[in-house]
C-alpha cells in the first residue's frame, strides 16, 4: 500500500526510470534470458567495426539439425556447408571438382566410382579423417533404421536390398580398400551420383556411431554441436538469434581469412535496414525492387547478382481427366504471361525455362519450344481439345462441364504468392474459371503426396541439382511409367558423356512437349554485400565456395 | 482450515479445466486431414516408404490411442519431440520461456506504471474535461492494431532515425560486460515492450479508474468525507489502500492477455519467445510443440487466476463466505 | 471487449465489489423498489434515444461508423476499379488522380481494395459477434435458469475457453482448418462467447429469483417463454453494450489474423491482409500509401465503434459507468 502511495507521489520521470530499472533487474537476474554471450567473440563493444567477423544474414531460424544427411532447411544447410566438407564441389562452370577427395574416377562400365581421399585431414576435435567416415556416412542412409527415406544414390548400389532389410551387416555397395580410398559399387549405373556427393557432406564416424541411427533426428546434443572438417568450427547456436562459427586453422585448403563467421537470423522484411545499419555484412536480398536496390547503393552496399538455382512451377495433375490431354496443358502454359511475371514481380531479374533443367546446364537443349505468351494459341489448342464456350457464359465447356481450375499454392514465398493472382487472371482471360486456394506449406504438400487426391494445379518451387534430371525433387505425377520413364531411366543409367548428352536431350524434349508442369521462372539470386567485405564470390550452386577468403576491411567513413 | 479447502477446490477445478483444454486442442489438431509429417518427404519418396516412416512415428494410431499415449507421457513430463526441430518439446519451450517472461514483465511494468496514475487521476476527476480527454486518448491507443503500431515504430525508430534495432533480441556476436549486454538487450526490448504495453495500458487504466471511482462512491468514503477529512487524506489514506485488491486482480487477469499479445509482438519483432515459437509451430504444423505451448499458456493462466484468488482471499477474508 | 473476457468465475466473485454482479444487484434492487422487473427496461427506454444522440461521444462514433459503412457499401459507385483487377503496367504507383491512394504490388487500386476490404472487416465483425451472441445468450440463459449441474458444466466449459490466450488458439485453429473468411468468423465467435454467457447468466440468476418467474410458472407459461420474455429481454441492454464492444474486438482479431496470413486470403482484400503486404522495409519506408490507409481505417472504425459502445454503456448504467472495465482483456 505504501508502494502505491509512493508511486502516486512519484513524478513521471521517476516512474519511467523505475520501469526501466525493473526491466534491467529482470534481464540482469537472467530469468533464463536466452542470449548466452559469446566468450570468444573478441573485444568488448559492438562488433560492427571489428575486422575479424563476417556476419551473414539467414532469413529464418535453422532447426538445429546440423547433420549433413538428415537436415531439412536451407538455413541448416548454410551452417552444415561451412562446418562440414564434401567429397566433391561444383566449380563456376558446373563441373565437379574434388574437395575432401583428392580425385575421383568412374570405371568404364559406369559401375564403379572410386575416390582417393586427402590425407592429413583432421576433424575439428583432432581425430583423423579416414575412408571409414565416408563409408559410415553413406551406408547409414541405407540402414533400415535411418529416420528418412534412403537416397536414390544408395538404392542404386549393390547389395542395397539386403542391407536395407537388415540381412547383411556390411553394405556391399560401399567399400574402403585402404584408409584413403573409397569405392562405390553400382548395381545399375547412376549418372546423378556426383550430385549426391556435392550435396551431402561427410560426417564423423567416431562421433555419430555412439548414437543409434534411429535416433539421429533427435540426438539434440550432437545435432547442435556438429564436428566437421570444414573451414569453420561450430561455436554456438542461440536459438532464434544467431549461429556463431569460428575459423578452423587446420582447414585443408588453408585457414580462413576471417576469424568469426556469424549467421544472424534476420527476417527478409527487415533485411535492408539490418544491412544498412551494419547489423549484418552479407545478406541474400529478397527482391529486386529498384527503390530497394537504390537504397542499398546509396549506402555503398554492393549487390552481387547471379542466376538462381531454383525454379518455380505449376505442377499439373496429369492423371486428372481434364488435364490428361497434353494440348490442354500446353494451352495453359501458353496462357501464362511468364515474362509479365518476371518483369513485374522480379523486376526483370529472372529467366524462364522450358524443361526441368537449368538453362545454363551444359546439356540443356537450345531448341526447346519456348511457349511464349499467347492467349490466342492457348484458345486454339483448347478448341482443338474440344473446349469451347457453347453456352455463352464466358467460360469454356466440354460435354456440359465448365472448365474450372483451382490453383493451390502454399504461403511462405512472397513472389509465388503474388504470382498466383496473375496466373488466375491469365487463365480467366482464356475462358477458364480459375480459383485460388491458399494454405500452409504442409497442407499443400499433402495434396501432392496423396496419390488418390485429384487436383488441377499446385504452385511449388524446386531446386535444380546440376546434372540431375527428372523429377528427383520436383512434384509431378508424370514420368512414372511409359515413354517418359524409359527416357529418364536411360538418363540415369548413362555415364558416358556423349551418350548422356543425347539421352538428356531426348528426355528434356519429351518433357518440354508433354508439359507436366508449367515451368514459370527462375529468380536471380542477389546478395547485398557491405563495402567492408572483400573477396565475396559465389556461383550458381555454391554460396560458400569462397568462404575461407572472405574478409572485412576496417569500416569506411560514411 | 477453510482457506486451504478453498484453494484445494479451486485447484481441482483448474485440473479439470486443464484436462478439457488438452482435449480440445488435441481434437483440433488431429481431426483434420493434413499431415504434419508431409515436409519430411521428398518427391522421390515412394508411397511404401512413406507409409513405413509414418507408421514408425505413430501416425496411423487411432485418435483415442494417440491421446491416451500423449496424456500418459505428458503426466511424466514428456511432451514428445518437436517435428520440425527434432528436439524434446520441453527443451524447446524451456529455452524460449525466459525470453517471453522478460518481454511480458517489461510490458506489464511499463503499462502498469502509466496506467496507475492515469486511472486514479481520471477517477478523481471523473466527468471533468480532463477525464474525458484521457478517455478519448485511451480509446485511441486501444483502437490502434498492435501490428500497425509496431510498423509505425519500426518505420520511425529503425528506418528513419536508426536509433533502435528493428528486430531480434541481441546484436549477434555481441560481447561485453554484463552491463553492456543488458543495455543491448534493452535496446532490442524497447519497441516490442512498448507495443505490448500499449495493448494493455488502456485496459489497466480503465479498470483502475472504475474501481477507484467505485471506491469514491462507497459509503465508508462518503462517511470519511462527512467526518470532515480532507480530500487528500481520504484519497491517499483510504481509497488507495482499498484499491490494492482490484489491482491484484487486474495484474492476474492480465496474464492471458499479455501472453496472447506477445504472440503478435514477438512475431513482428522476431523476439524469440513462446509466442513466435507458437506461430512458427502453427504455420509449420508442429503438433507436439503446439500442444506443449498451448498447455503451458493455459497452465500459466490458470495459475495466475488461482494466485489472484488466493491473494484476494488473504486480503479480504469475506470472500471465503461467498464461495 | 467482451465483459470478463478472460476472467475466471471465482475472480469475478472475488471481485464482486467491483463486478457485474454488483451492477446486476443494483439493477435488481432498483427494480424491487419499483416493484416490477419490467420497469428497469422501461426506464432505459424512456431515457429516450435522442438523449443518447445528444451525447457527443455517441453521435460522433455513430457518424464516423455510418460514413465508413456507407462508403464501403457504395464501393462500386465510388471507384471504377475492381478490387482484384491486376495491372502489371502500374505496379506500386504513388497516389495520383487516376489512383487516389496508389496501387499495390500487383497494380491493384488501393482505394478500391480499401473499400472492398472494409466490407470484409465489417462483415467479419458483425457475423462473429452474431455468432457470439447466439452461443453466449443461449448458454448463459440456460445455465442461469437451470443452475445446478447444467450451470456447473456450462461454466466449466466457458472457463476452458476463457483460460486461453486468444491468439495462440486462434492461429492454431486457423492454421489447421485453413485461412478463409468463414473460419475467421467461426474462430472469433466460438472463442469469445464466454464473456457474454457469464454476464447473461449473472443477470438471469438474479432475475429468476423474482416473483414473476414463480407466478409465470404457476400459471403454466412454458419455460422457453419465461426465458425469452422475462429473462432474455431484460438482458438486452447488456447484450447491446457488450455486442457493440465485441464488434471492435472481432474487427481487430480479423485484422491480426489476416496480418499473420491466417485470415482472409488472397486475392480478396481485407484491411489486415493489406497491411501484411507492407511488412517489408521498402514499403514501410518509401511506400506509405500501401499501409497507412488500411491501418488508419481499422483504427478509425474501431475508435468510432468503441465510442458508441462507451456512450451506450453510460446510458444503460448511468450510476456505475463502465461495465467493460470489470475485467481487463486484450483486444489485439
Amino acid at each position: 500500500m505504501t508502494a502505491i502511495k509512493d508511486l502516486w507521489h512519484t513524478t513521471w520521470r521517476k516512474t519511467a526510470a523505475a520501469a526501466i530499472a525493473a526491466v534491467c533487474a529482470v534481464s540482469l537476474a537472467g530469468c533464463g534470458l536466452n542470449t548466452s554471450v559469446g566468450t570468444a567473440a573478441t573485444a568488448a563493444g559492438t562488433s560492427a567495426q571489428s575486422t575479424d567477423t563476417v556476419r551473414y544474414a539467414l532469413w529464418s531460424n535453422p532447426n538445429g539439425q546440423f547433420n549433413p544427411v538428415t537436415y531439412f532447411t536451407d538455413y541448416d544447410r548454410a551452417i552444415i556447408f561451412n562446418v562440414y566438407s564434401r567429397l566433391v564441389v561444383l566449380d563456376a562452370q558446373q563441373n565437379y571438382q574434388p574437395s575432401l577427395a583428392k580425385s575421383y574416377n568412374w570405371s568404364a562400365d559406369g559401375k564403379e566410382l572410386t575416390f582417393e581421399l586427402r590425407d592429413n585431414v583432421k576433424w575439428h576435435d583432432g581425430e583423423p579423417f579416414t575412408a571409414q567416415d565416408v563409408v559410415y556416412t553413406y551406408a547409414a542412409t541405407a540402414n533400415k533404421d535411418f529416420p528418412l527415406d534412403p537416397s536414390t544414390l544408395v538404392q542404386h548400389l549393390e547389395g542395397y536390398e539386403d542391407y536395407h532389410a537388415g540381412k547383411t551387416q556390411d553394405f556391399a555397395g560401399i567399400t574402403a580398400p585402404d584408409d584413403h580410398t573409397v569405392v562405390f559399387h553400382f548395381a545399375t549405373p547412376y549418372s546423378g551420383a556426383l550430385a549426391t556427393f556435392a550435396d551431402k557432406p561427410v560426417l564423423a564416424k567416431h562421433v555419430w556411431e555412439k548414437v543409434p541411427i534411429a535416433q539421429w533426428k533427435t540426438a539434440t546434443d550432437l545435432l547442435k554441436h556438429p564436428i566437421g572438417t570444414g573451414p569453420y568450427k561450430f561455436k554456438e547456436f542461440v536459438d532464434g538469434q544467431y549461429v556463431a562459427l569460428e575459423a578452423n586453422p587446420d582447414y585443408f585448403e588453408g585457414a580462413p581469412a576471417t576469424k568469426n563467421l556469424i549467421f544472424k537470423i534476420v527476417s527478409p522484411d527487415t533485411l535492408q535496414t539490418a544491412v544498412i545499419n551494419k547489423e549484418v555484412d552479407i545478406a541474400e536480398i529478397s527482391n529486386f525492387n529498384s527503390k530497394e536496390l537504390d537504397a542499398y547503393k546509396q549506402q555503398g552496399v554492393n549487390i552481387v547478382e547471379g542466376e538462381g538455382n531454383g525454379g518455380q512451377y505449376l505442377t499439373f495433375d496429369t492423371k486428372n481427366p481434364k488435364l490428361a490431354d497434353k494440348r490442354v496443358r500446353q494451352a495453359l502454359l501458353y496462357a501464362i504471361n511468364r515474362k509479365g511475371i518476371i518483369d513485374s514481380l522480379l523486376y526483370g531479374h529472372g529467366i524462364t525455362f522450358n524443361a526441368q533443367a537449368h538453362p545454363s546446364d551444359p546439356l540443356y537443349p537450345k531448341d526447346l519450344n519456348s511457349y511464349d505468351y499467347s492467349p490466342e494459341k492457348a484458345k486454339e489448342l483448347l478448341k482443338e481439345a474440344g473446349w469451347t464456350d457453347t453456352d455463352g457464359d464466358g467460360f469454356l465447356d466440354k460435354d456440359g462441364q465448365k472448365f474450372t481450375f483451382t490453383i493451390n499454392f502454399p504461403t511462405g514465398n512472397k513472389t509465388r504468392e503474388l504470382s498466383a493472382p496473375i496466373i488466375q487472371k491469365n487463365f480467366q482471360d482464356i475462358g477458364i474459371d480459375a480459383q485460388l486456394s491458399q494454405a500452409d506449406f504442409n497442407t499443400t504438400l499433402a495434396i501432392l503426396q496423396d496419390p488418390n487426391k485429384q487436383y488441377d494445379g499446385v504452385l511449388m518451387g524446386g531446386t535444380f541439382r546440376p546434372q540431375q534430371y527428372g523429377s528427383a525433387n520436383w512434384w509431378s505425377r508424370w514420368g512414372e511409367d511409359g515413354e517418359s520413364k524409359a527416357a529418364l531411366d536411360k538418363v540415369n543409367e548413362t555415364t558416358d558423356p556423349t551418350a548422356l548428352a543425347q539421352a538428356v536431350s531426348q528426355y528434356l524434349h519429351l518433357e518440354n512437349d508433354e508439359v507436366p508442369f508449367a515451368f514459370l521462372y527462375i529468380p536471380n539470386q542477389g546478395t547485398a554485400v557491405r563495402p567492408e567485405v572483400k573477396n565475396f564470390e559465389r556461383s550458381t550452386y555454391e554460396i560458400f565456395s569462397n568462404v575461407s577468403k572472405w574478409s572485412v576491411s576496417p569500416s569506411q567513413a560514411q | 482450515m477453510p482457506i486451504v479447502k478453498y484453494i484445494a477446490r479451486r485447484a481441482a477445478i483448474a485440473v479439470v479445466v486443464l484436462f478439457g483444454i488438452s482435449l480440445i486442442v488435441f481434437a483440433v489438431l488431429n481431426l483434420q486431414p493434413g499431415n504434419p509429417y508431409a515436409s519430411m518427404f521428398s518427391p522421390q519418396t515412394d508411397a511404401a516408404t512413406r507409409e513405413e516412416l509414418l507408421r514408425k512415428v505413430g501416425y496411423y494410431d487411432p485418435l483415442w490411442l494417440k491421446y491416451v499415449k500423449w496424456v500418459g507421457r505428458a503426466l511424466q513430463g514428456d511432451l514428445g519431440y518437436s517435428i520440425q526441430l527434432g528436439v524434446p518439446v520441453t527443451a524447446v519451450i524451456a529455452s524460449r520461456v525466459g525470453n517471453t517472461l522478460v518481454l511480458t514483465v517489461a510490458a506489464a511494468v511499463i503499462a502498469f506504471v502509466f496506467a496507475l496514475p492515469v486511472g486514479i487521476y481520471s477517477a478523481i476527476r471523473r466527468g471533468r474535461v480532463s477525464d474525458r480527454l484521457i478517455t478519448v486518448v485511451t480509446f485511441g491507443i486501444m483502437s490502434i492494431p498492435a501490428f500497425f503500431l509496431a510498423m509505425i515504430l519500426i518505420r520511425v525508430f529503425s528506418a528513419q532515425l536508426k536509433v533502435l534495432p528493428s528486430s531480434g533480441m541481441i546484436t549477434p556476436g555481441f560481447a561485453g560486460t554484463p552491463e553492456q549486454v543488458t543495455w543491448d538487450v534493452i535496446r532490442h526490448l524497447i519497441m516490442p515492450a512498448t507495443v505490448l504495453a500499449a495493448m494493455s495500458f488502456a485496459t489497466y487504466s480503465r479498470y483502475i479508474r472504475s474501481s477507484t471511482s467505485e471506491l469514491l462512491d462507497a459509503d465508508f468514503v462518503r462517511a470519511l468525507f462527512a467526518k470532515g477529512l480532507s480530500r487528500r487524506s481520504v484519497i491517499y489514506g483510504h481509497v488507495l489502500k482499498n484499491a490494492a485488491k482490484p489491482i491484484v486482480t487486474v495484474l492476474m487477469l492480465a496474464v492471458p492477455g499479455l501472453l496472447s499479445g506477445a504472440l503478435i509482438t514477438e512475431t513482428v519483432f522476431s523476439w524469440s519467445g513462446i509466442g513466435r515459437l507458437g506461430y512458427d509451430a502453427a504455420v509449420g504444423r508442429d503438433y507436439p510443440l503446439l500442444m506443449g505451448i498451448t498447455l503451458l499458456l493455459a497452465l500459466v493462466t490458470l495459475l495466475a487466476n488461482l494466485l489472484g484468488d488466493v491473494i484476494n482471499v488473504i486480503i479480504d477474508p469475506r470472500i471465503r463466505v461467498q464461495s | 471487449m467482451s465483459i470478463e473476457n478472460t476472467a475466471v468465475p471465482s475472480i469475478a466473485t472475488a471481485a464482486a465489489m467491483h463486478g457485474a454482479k454488483d451492477n446486476v444487484i443494483q439493477t435488481v434492487s432498483d427494480a424491487t423498489a419499483s416493484d416490477t422487473v419490467g420497469r428497469t427496461t422501461a426506464d432505459h427506454a424512456t431515457r429516450s434515444s435522442h438523449s443518447l444522440l445528444r451525447n457527443p461521444l455517441f453521435a460522433g462514433g455513430l457518424a464516423v461508423t455510418l460514413a465508413i459503412v456507407a462508403a464501403c457499401l457504395a464501393a462500386p459507385l465510388l471507384t471504377r476499379y475492381a478490387p482484384n483487377d491486376i495491372d502489371l503496367n502500374s505496379l506500386e504507383v504513388a497516389p495520383s488522380a487516376t489512383h487516389w491512394l496508389g496501387t499495390d504490388a500487383l497494380g491493384r487500386d488501393i482505394f478500391s481494395r480499401l473499400l472492398y476490404g472494409g466490407r470484409m472487416s465489417i462483415l467479419v465483425g458483425l457475423a462473429a459477434v452474431a455468432l457470439q451472441i447466439v452461443i453466449g445468450v443461449t448458454l448463459g440463459t440456460v445455465a442461469g435458469y437451470h443452475k445446478g449441474i447444467v450451470d456447473a458444466i456450462v461454466m466449466r466449459i466457458s472457463e476452458i475457453f476463457q483460460c486461453f490466450p486468444f491468439y495462440p488458439l486462434a492461429i492454431t485453429i486457423a492454421a489447421v482448418f485453413g485461412a478463409n473468411v468463414w473460419n475467421v468468423v467461426l474462430i472469433i465467435g466460438v472463442l469469445q462467447w464466454p464473456g457474454l454467457a457469464r454476464l447473461v447468466r449473472a443477470e438471469v440468476l438474479s432475475l429468476r429469483e423474482h416473483a414473476f418467474v414463480d407466478y409465470s410458472r404457476a400459471i403454466g407459461v412454458p419455460t422457453w417463454r419465461i426465458l425469452w420474455n422475462g429473462l432474455v429481454r431484460n438482458c438486452i441492454p447488456v447484450i447491446v453494450v457488450n455486442g457493440t464492444l465485441a464488434v471492435t474486438t472481432a474487427i481487430l482479431s480479423e485484422a491480426a489474423l489476416s496480418f499473420l496470413g491466417l485470415g482472409v486470403s488472397q486475392p480478396d482484400p481485407s484491411w489486415g491482409n493489406m497491411l501484411s503486404s507492407a511488412q517489408n522495409f521498402r514499403v514501410l519506408s518509401y511506400e506509405p500509401w500501401m499501409w497507412i490507409p488500411p491501418g488508419v481505417a481499422i483504427a478509425l472504425l474501431v475508435l468510432a465503434v468503441n465510442a458508441m459502445g462507451e456512450a451506450l454503456q453510460e446510458h444503460v448504467r448511468p450510476r456505475f459507468g463502465y461495465i467493460a472495465d470489470i475485467a481487463p482483456s486484450h483486444r489485439h
